[in-house]
């Protein structure tokens, strides 16, 4: 055995210290992670029982990560850089002139990059490095579920983002102090920044649990990224505008707040599609997604209607139902079309947990798993909203009456039928050609959506040219398969308009060929409707009891709530 | 160490009912179905693309069967995943570990992640450090293991909530004897400790010496179940026995010729080589009358069939 000379042997600089061969080391880092040395360490610890493990892993590696450490490094840099050379080039006009908001647009600028391209990034990468190196599998295994994986990685975008916040923030002190920029507009930048690096973030991280392939990583990054600059180079120019603008009063901030609850709306369904894309297969993945969906498609029905009442009047009523009910058709249309890709069949392990009562029956069938359930849905969800806008105006206007409302019905109608028609072919299309298809069924439904509205784009014009001798294009009535062109010619522009005669019979088309597809649709439905419960087992009822009387009252992580996650 | 488990001993810990698992047209796992009690150690041998990871993956709950159901503790892989994965540890063949962490750190993250709080964490942490004898390298960050302490840190993380069930895919694999007799010993105290334990090793010899059972597989099809002994005798015909006498080599084969039971005798100047039907009793009652025949015996030994053997004899070799 040789013995090493405490004396004669210093490590070189540079050179990552060697393991001594004295174990004490290592109990030491045992005994410190496991236990902590101080009083501090200790209570820390304690706490970080209750958090996230993910968030506790991912804080340590992150901390001890390159990637971390240089944009730390290399931000501060350049914020000490501009501070130096932005004072400098101030003097002596700084004791006099307000000159904040040169200085915090400079500031923004820089915290763009590490807030909107450095962290979301780093957030995709982060999942997809999980599933790429395989480190996943392990980790679904634990007890820990899907949802909190999710959160948790999001939880360190967020940690790192404050990080960030915490460098410049002095920073951004000293601009106030500069004079020239309100707290109010320093307060929005922030937000602003904080809500767009959170929201690529979370757009990220539901990307990267779709993404299994390394060439479906490296194309959804690539679109990312694009994605990503162009976020980088709007929120940039808003903020500039903000900060010489000085604020932008109470109809900004109301903006501001549709913009973030949209962002939490959208956030919340994104990572319920990413937890379901990671989660066990024969989990019920439908009823999770459908909850946030139908929030979504109400919440956006009621703040249209709110838009509405607040600043509508006689002549803007239908143009502004319009827009309302089309941006609730393309919300239902874009969902349902992925909807339409659903297998037709509910595991065992999600029977538990169908609705037994006959009011469940009725009113929750159409959350259950399956493109049948999921047609109605979306049907009864678009037409229930749809039409509580568009008789808003009977509220709001006193004089009105049904006559009034005639084009907005027709409208309506053709929207509900448009809804009913496309995806209804296209759940039939499924049925029919992707019986045998496991993998990549939504996108494949909703691609045929797509390629079915633009077959009967370039159908009906080439059709009606061809009726015109190729001199203009004519709406007639045979045009109505092309969604776009119907719905421009049906737009309710004012109140009680039944329009053209071409367009009345593009309606009566319309409907008449919605009818059959329907029926049909309705009639194949049925087996997902008699579908009955099945009683979870005894056993299994009586470990979950076990569990939860271990647990106290605490809900257990995997127990997922159909509504809470 | 105590196993977190609620059933009963007298039912199995594993019940593979007819599991198929079908990848397009290729049937990688075709109708299996065995049984492992608690404590047992199972051990899954075939040739490569056999359908030992897919089983194994299945009863992971990584992975569907196509037809089929495997149970945990009682629990269906297909219908209870969650309360599957809280009995069961996986250590998978090839593994990847996490960058920037320590195997303290490493250990701790996933102590957490099975919901191991407060003291229990601390004393899971501890027993599994030096149950794997990784407390000698706590600090060491991941990167710098070697092969042997990976597959150190793989079993321990598999280990660190105690389950119920071990599902080890070729544990022993790149590992130095050293290595692999360490951690053979590892698993036989799990075992001991009460641990179901299903393995799949390429190195025969070693599966032999620490499993209570086998399972012999190839295209997908379980060809053979059962401890070594079992499916020895079953494909076993004749018992070869090798006889060495000190002289009258050829007497000996004449008055072996005459004997009940005793045929194809090969004689190679006083060492005879002979086949016996029957068994231990048989044996014995050969050896007793060869004695009392007065030949002077110098070795008398059956030549029993290795895990190797019974491997080659029940497989084809065959690959889909």
């Amino acid at each position: 055995m040789t013995s090493i000379s405490t004396e004669t042997t210093e490590p070189p600089l540079l050179v990552a210290p060697a393991y001594s061969p004295d174990q004490n080391e290592h109990r030491a880092a045992i005994e410190q992670l496991v236990e902590g040395e101080t009083r501090w360490d200790k209570r820390l610890i304690a706490c970080s029982d209750w958090i996230n493990p993910i968030l506790v892993k991912e804080t340590r590696q992150a901390l001890k990560s390159r990637q971390f450490s240089w944009t730390l490094l290399l931000l501060t840099l350049v914020i000490l850089g501009w501070s130096v050379l932005a004072i400098v080039g101030m003097i002596p006009s700084i004791y006099y002139n307000s000159n904040g908001a040169g200085m915090l647009i400079g500031y923004v600028v820089i915290l763009i990059v590490p807030a909107i391209i450095v962290i979301p990034q780093s957030t995709f990468r982060s999942m997809a490095s999980e599933l790429e190196d395989g480190t996943f599998e392990t980790l679904s295994l634990s007890t820990l579920s899907p949802r909190q994986i999710l959160v948790g990685k999001l939880s360190v975008a967020a940690l790192q983002l404050v990080v960030y916040l915490s460098v410049i923030a002095p920073c951004i002190a000293l601009t106030y102090l500069l004079r020239g920029v309100t707290l109010e507009v320093i307060m929005m930048t922030i937000l602003i920044i904080t809500s767009c690096s959170l929201a690529l973030s979370t757009i990220a991280i539901s990307v990267a649990s779709f993404s299994r392939t390394r060439m479906q990583q490296v194309f959804f990054s690539i679109i990312l990224l694009v994605g990503q600059a162009i976020c980088a180079f709007w929120s940039g120019s808003i903020l500039i505008w903000l900060v010489n603008v000085g604020g932008f009063g109470i109809e900004g901030w109301i903006v501001f707040g549709v913009f973030l609850l949209g962002i939490v709306l959208y956030g919340w369904l994104l990572l319920r599609c990413g937890a379901c894309a990671i989660g066990v297969s024969s989990e019920n993945r439908s009823t999770p997604i459908r909850i946030p969906l139908l929030a979504i498609g109400l919440l956006m029905a009621m703040l249209e209607g709110f838009m509405i009442a607040s600043y509508g009047n006689v002549n803007t009523f239908p143009p502004m139902i319009g827009v309302a009910v089309t941006t609730l058709f393309m919300h239902w249309g874009v969902a349902g079309s992925m909807i339409m890709g659903e297998r037709g069949t509910i595991p065992a392990r999600a029977r538990r947990s169908l609705p037994s009562t006959l009011m469940g029956r009725v009113f929750l069938t159409w959350l259950n798993p399956g493109a049948g359930p999921g047609y109605i849905f979306v049907l009864l969800s678009f037409f229930g909203s749809a039409l509580g806008l568009m008789l808003a105006p009977m509220v709001l206007l006193p004089s009105s009456s049904l006559s009034d409302l005639t084009s907005l019905a027709m409208y309506l109608v053709a929207l509900t039928c448009y809804l009913a028609l496309y995806l209804g072919l296209v759940r039939l299309f499924c049925m029919i050609f992707l019986r045998q298809v496991l993998v990549g069924r939504l996108v494949l439904a909703f691609t045929m959506n797509i390629v079915m509205a633009v077959m009967a784009v370039v159908f009906t014009c080439s059709i009606n040219l061809a009726a015109n001798d190729y001199q203009m294009l004519s709406f007639d009535w045979y045009c109505f398969p092309n969604l776009f062109w119907t719905l421009g010619e049906l737009f309710p522009d004012r109140i009680g308009n039944w329009g053209t005669p071409e367009e009345f019979w593009a309606l009566i088309a319309l409907v008449l060929t919605t009818l059959p597809v329907v029926f049909v649709n309705v009639l194949l439905t049925a087996k997902d409707v008699v579908l009955l419960r099945i009683e979870t087992p005894e056993r299994v009822k009586e470990e979950r009891d076990r569990r939860r009387a271990n647990q106290g009252k605490a809900i257990k992580e995997d127990e997922v709530d159909p509504i809470f996650g | 160490m105590v196993v977190n488990n609620v059933h009963s001993a007298d039912e199995p810990m594993i019940e593979m009912r007819r599991i198929h698992r079908f990848f397009g047209r290729t049937k990688a796992v075709n109708d299996i179905s065995f049984d492992v009690y608690r404590g047992q150690v199972f051990g899954f041998i075939g040739p490569n693309g056999a359908g030992k990871t897919t089983s194994m993956r299945i009863l992971s709950t990584l992975e569907l069967p196509s037809y089929g159901d495997a149970f945990v503790d009682g629990f269906s892989v297909i219908n209870d995943p969650d309360l599957v994965r809280r009995r069961l540890g996986f250590m998978p063949d090839g593994f990847s570990m996490y960058q920037n962490m320590n195997c303290v750190e490493y250990l701790d993250f996933f102590a957490r992640s099975y919901g191991l709080l407060g003291k229990d964490r601390i004393a899971a942490l501890r027993r599994t450090l030096s149950f794997t004898g990784l407390d000698k390298i706590a600090s060491k960050p991941i990167t710098g293991l070697s092969k042997g302490m990976r597959q150190r840190l793989c079993l321990g993380r598999s280990m660190i909530h105690s389950p119920a069930v071990l599902i080890l895919d070729e544990p022993a694999n790149g590992l130095d004897p050293r290595a692999r007799i360490e951690l053979r010993q590892m698993i036989q105290q799990l075992a001991v400790e009460g641990t179901t334990i299903l393995v799949s090793s390429h190195i025969l010899t070693e599966l032999a010496e620490m499993c209570d059972q086998v399972g012999i597989i190839e295209r997908g099809r379980l060809l053979a179940v059962g401890s070594v002994a079992e499916i020895r005798r079953k494909l076993q015909g004749a018992l070869r026995v090798e006889v060495t006498a000190t002289e009258n080599g050829e007497q000996l084969h004449r008055w072996l010729s005459d004997q009940a039971g005793v045929s194809n005798i090969l004689r190679n100047g006083n060492a005879l080589s002979l086949e016996l039907s029957g068994g231990a009793a048989e044996q014995a009652a050969l050896l007793k009358a060869i004695v009392n025949a007065n030949f002077s015996i110098l070795e008398f030994a059956a030549h029993r069939e290795t895990l190797e053997d019974v491997f080659m004899k029940v497989t084809t070799g065959a690959i889909q």
